[in-house]
């Protein structure tokens, strides 16, 4: 089963235990269309970039980040992202297919480390839009 | 010949510290690569390789879809 990774925007004005049931009702969702080892990371209320209007009418210029690894059938992700759509709360979804499990975050670091030639070396994770 | 000129070789930033992988989540670094208006640096200023710069795109349209990078700067709008 390919691996995925779904970024769930949520609108920050609904209160923290709502989102966490939110998140975690995805969550529910995932497991019953036959996902695994789903390992969700709550980023919490950041500002966005350029602001969005929600299905209220209203527009937003934060929100609460959420993301979501597992693995799981393709089906699954058609399933929630389907349930997302109609989600009123939910400002921006976006789910990333990845071949290979991507490598633990790395920082990039500007200062020192060793020199190397521009041509990129080792294996490339492969990638595709879900 | 002509007067000599200096060439500044010009090393990609993300193969100097070995990464492999460019995380469309990792706001700080992504911003470094994107103009004051919100474009995407061409690699032949920014120095970065071939190969990551194809990474580095994609990461960047995956963090303007889901706003953590704007599509066009708040000033220029």
């Amino acid at each position: 089963m390919p691996l995925y990774e779904t970024t769930v925007v949520i609108n920050s004005t609904l209160e923290e235990s709502v989102i966490d049931e939110r998140i975690q009702k995805i969550a529910d969702l995932l497991t019953q269309s036959g996902a695994k080892d789903i390992r969700p990371d709550r980023r919490g209320v950041r500002r966005l970039a350029y602001s969005i209007r929600g299905k209220d009418g209203q527009w937003r210029t934060q929100a609460d980040y959420t993301f979501l690894f597992y693995e799981a059938p393709g089906t699954a992700v058609r399933t929630l992202e389907s349930q997302l759509r109609i989600d009123e709360d939910v400002l921006r979804y976006m789910t990333v297919r990845y071949d290979h499990e991507p490598p633990a975050a790395e920082v990039a670091d500007d200062n020192g480390g060793p020199s190397v030639g521009p041509k990129g070396r080792g294996p490339m994770a492969e990638e595709s839009e879900g | 010949m002509a007067k000599d000129r200096r060439v500044r070789v010009k090393v990609c930033k993300f193969c100097e510290s070995k990464i492999v992988h460019i995380d469309y989540k990792d706001e700080k670094v992504l911003r470094r690569f994107i103009t004051d208006r919100g474009k995407i640096i061409p690699r032949r200023m920014s120095g970065v390789c071939e190969r990551h710069q194809r990474q580095l795109t994609r990461a960047i349209k995956r963090a303007r879809q889901i706003a953590t990078l704007p599509l066009v700067a708040e000033s220029v709008k």
